[in-house]
């Protein structure tokens, strides 16, 4: 009995052991120098200047972080007397980790925010951003002048701005990119093209002279129904067939797939896939490309974007044409929203941060500080009076100790030193097309998911199951589309439809034209 | 773990099984559990050990239980999850709201009972194999072998998958070919899939299994066999004599413990290898994958934990009613 006893009071003491140990206890010898670290990496900043910190997501965190806060703070502090902490967050977690920072409460400054991440939406719908348009015009005029005032509606809830919006691309000119070899060897005319159709004469050259699948795609598929080419606004991306004539000015949602347009769209996929011009089981993505180095596809289709055949010619070698086939260009919410900076209501000197958005957006230097590193550190001139920059030596993208690549993060990207000498004047000509984009009548307005969430579920499997085929063009719209509608129909797309069209008519009557 | 110390108490309690008297459900669990108080006081300083086995257990598998209350609330980040607002059986709805979730149900459920069934048998006879190469040089090297796929994720078995099926380049496409045959649009027939699963999970899982019963096996008393032997029994009967009556309650509990995940599938196995393609979708979508693509765009955790909670409900009824089954028939193989 005695000698149980022991063995209890042992082993109960054995395991007490084992549950103490597995507690992480907290580690002060480790954690001084951490802490040591970084007040010295953060000085406290002389009387008189105002602390402003910036949130954001990274792919990483920088090594010379610390060395470009500090080259940027050498002009912010004597300019507007600001000193600016960089806070770069991996993109990982950056949508949690803002999330939980917002909804506690705690104090930021300036932070990243966009429809598909740190969502703008639903950050307005919470109260954690600030209104912005006094700001914008007291403290940030270079910046409020600098897009007209359709493309600052995009950012309006209820008529307040919540956010700048980081200028780069807004419409989506969807185009192709032949390859020049190619197009010159079967005489394409691409001057002549006007839609995907008058690319099938070529199409059908090169499949027949080169033995070929002349069209990129990757797996699981693509088709040629792209909603601005046709004319829609697709209002939310999550809800694959809902779209809006951007030109309707009745405001009137309807099921793209029950249209005449997706239904030529439909069928022009199936005549490419059945004549071999799309691949019929496409390879995955990284295959696909490297057989697009090889040489195995002649052309792509994308958002043809001034500088996309400079883009298209690094991934896979050749040099190629570019055609936008969209017309007109749709200025749509997502597309003029896709790139946010906000002020969090919490701030304390919102003014300031605003400041600081102005020098994001409009000071040239301290925008290439902070996309592109120091000059003669991470980036040398390759030719200074076009603005094109180059690594230095022996660096590329990957080793270069301060290369966030992310230009459409910080401000406007017109700004960006050009990368390639053949980019020049890209910014110039998609500032074009970003002026002079059709706005769509919904331009400003986004979807409410709350009240038809269930339906946005059932309809989004039904979507995947019996439309993508459709437009992939592995199943005719002819036998297949009714059935795909039907279906659609059963899972609540009409519900969706009915909810949105009263949002829209609501989202009017508080924003008149 | 849990199935280690409930094979323990299992042992320890059919070896000194006392006359029965009628007793409580409940109390004939604790029983089994912890045996009579006269056992429970020789061994306490042994089941304390199981302590901190039983706290991770808490830790891990009850507390987070409270979190079932998101799946009837519509859960708010910035209102939490006890100031979120109940919304009882909407979150539900998505499941049963088309006709998929007929589809989905069945697949799930068939192809879980392939799985379980084939594994089981293929396993065992493997383990078999295994036993009677025991002392072979190779036996380690066919365990290895084996056990390997175990160790390999999804994803690249799904590459695996599409080097031997796709329709351009695949390798057995080429076979057919060679052969003179039609080729065959593996990607584009829902009726091959389910075989096509079966193998690769077996692949995958035999090793593992098979390695749980030949550690069974090996704890046979050499002396049955021996004395098989005298008798004049051949391999096959004593496989059939002694092997498998031996193996059962092992073969029983693995059984059950697999029937209670019954209703959750694999999500890698059944997302990957078919690659996600809709004109698969009529064999190889499950649960797991309808949900993920209903929920994809959308980010709503309350429907995620409707789902995830009507599976382990249903995995709940499935293990009582199965542990049910199996103490009618011999109490000493049930789990409790």
């Amino acid at each position: 009995m005695t000698r149980h006893r022991v063995l209890a009071i042992l082993s109960i003491l054995l395991v007490a052991s084992l549950v103490l140990t597995a507690c992480p206890a907290p580690a002060p010898a480790e954690s001084a120098p951490a802490d040591g670290e970084m007040e010295a990496a953060a000085p406290s900043p002389a009387d008189g200047l105002v602390n402003i910190t910036y949130s954001y997501g990274s792919r990483g965190i920088p090594a010379d972080l610390q060395m470009v806060e500090d080259a940027m703070n050498e002009i912010l502090h004597e300019k507007i007397g600001v000193h600016l902490t960089l806070e770069p967050i991996d993109f990982g977690a950056f949508n949690d980790k803002m999330q939980l920072r917002l909804s506690a409460g705690e104090e930021c400054d300036i932070i990243f925010t966009a429809p598909w991440i740190n969502s703008y939406a639903n950050n307005v719908a919470n109260g954690v951003l600030a209104p912005l348009d006094d700001l914008l015009l007291n403290h940030a005029p270079g910046l409020w002048g600098s897009m007209p005032a359709t493309t600052w509606d995009a950012a309006r809830v209820n008529g307040v701005i919540y956010g700048v919006i980081n200028q780069q691309i807004f419409p989506k000119p969807w185009g192709v990119h032949p390859r020049k070899d190619l197009a010159e060897k079967y005489g394409l005319d691409l001057d002549s093209v006007t839609k995907w159709e008058d690319m099938e004469p070529w199409l059908a050259d090169v499949r027949d002279g080169e033995g070929i699948t002349p069209v990129f795609v990757a797996a699981p598929g693509r088709g040629l129904f792209l909603s601005q080419y046709y004319g829609f606004d697709p209002l939310d991306d999550g809800i694959g067939f809902l779209g809006m004539k951007a030109d309707d000015d009745t405001l009137t949602a309807v099921n793209m797939v029950d249209t005449v347009e997706f239904q030529m769209a439909a069928d022009t996929t199936k005549r490419w896939v059945d004549e071999g011009y799309m691949p019929l089981e496409p390879l995955p993505n990284d295959e696909a490309q490297s057989a697009f180095r090889a040489g195995q596809y002649a052309m792509g289709y994308h958002v043809e974007k001034p500088g996309n055949d400079v883009e298209a010619q690094n991934a896979y070698g050749f040099e190629f044409l570019l055609k936008n086939l969209t017309d007109p260009l749709i200025l749509d919410t997502a597309g003029a929203t896709a790139t946010m900076n906000a002020i969090c209501s919490t701030s304390k000197n919102p003014a300031k941060a605003m400041e600081v958005l102005e020098e994001f957006n409009t000071n040239i230097y301290i925008y290439n500080l902070l996309s592109r590193g120091i000059e003669g550190v991470h980036w040398v001139w390759e030719d200074e009076a076009n603005q094109v920059m180059r690594y230095p030596d022996g660096v590329d993208g990957s080793t270069s100790s301060y290369n966030p690549n992310t230009d459409w993060m910080f401000g406007n990207q017109f700004n960006a030193y050009y990368r390639d000498a053949k980019q020049v004047g890209a910014w110039e000509a998609t500032k074009v097309m970003n002026d002079t984009a059709f706005p769509s009548e919904a331009l400003g307005f986004v979807v409410d998911r709350e009240p038809i969430k269930t339906e946005i579920a059932q309809t989004s499997a039904v979507y995947n199951e019996f439309v993508l085929p459709i437009q992939y063009g592995w199943v005719a719209y002819a036998d297949a589309g009714a059935e795909a509608i039907d279906k659609l129909n059963e899972a609540g797309a009409q519900t969706i439809i009915n909810e949105v069209n009263r949002q829209l008519q609501e989202w009017r009557a508080k924003n008149p034209r | 773990m849990i199935n280690e110390e409930q094979l323990e108490s299992q042992a320890a309690t059919a070896n000194s099984r006392q006359p029965q008297r009628p007793m409580s459900n409940a109390r004939r669990i604790l029983q089994r559990i912890f045996g009579n108080e006269r056992e429970l006081k020789t061994n306490l300083s042994l089941l304390s050990m199981s302590l901190p086995g039983i706290i991770l257990l808490f830790v891990f598998a009850y507390l987070p239980m409270l979190g079932i209350v998101i799946a009837f609330k519509d859960y708010r980040f910035n209102l939490g999850i006890l100031g979120s607002e109940w919304v009882g059986f909407q979150n539900f709805r998505f499941l049963f709201g088309t006709d998929a979730a007929f589809r989905i149900t069945r697949n799930t459920l068939l192809m879980n009972l392939l799985f379980i069934s084939t594994t089981t048998v293929c396993a065992l006879a493997v383990a078999i194999l295994m036993n009677e190469a025991y002392r072979s040089r190779m036996s380690k090297y066919y365990q290895t072998m084996l056990f390997f796929p175990y160790f390999i994720s999804w994803v690249i078995v799904s590459y695996f998958v599409f080097a031997f099926l796709n329709g351009q380049t695949g390798l057995v496409n080429q076979w057919v070919d060679a052969l003179g045959l039609d080729r065959i649009a593996w990607y584009r027939s829902p009726e091959y899939w389910p075989v096509i699963l079966v193998l690769a999970n077996l692949w995958n899982g035999i090793g593992f299994s098979s390695i749980i019963y030949l550690a069974g096996i090996l704890g046979i008393s050499p002396e049955l066999f021996e004395a098989a032997k005298i008798d004049g029994a051949g391999k096959l009967q004593q496989v059939r004599y002694i092997t498998l009556p031996m193996l059962y309650p092992m073969i029983i509990i693995l059984t059950l413990l697999a029937i209670g995940r019954i209703f959750h599938a694999d999500f890698g196995l059944f997302f990957f290898l078919p690659r996600d393609n809709p004109l698969l979708y009529s064999t190889t979508d499950v649960i797991d994958t309808f949900v993920y693509r209903s929920l994809v765009e959308l980010g709503e955790i309350s429907m995620a934990a409707a789902a995830g909670f009507y599976q382990s409900f249903v995995g709940f009824l499935l293990v009582v009613g199965a542990n049910w089954v199996v103490r009618r028939v011999n109490e000493d193989y049930a789990l409790y």
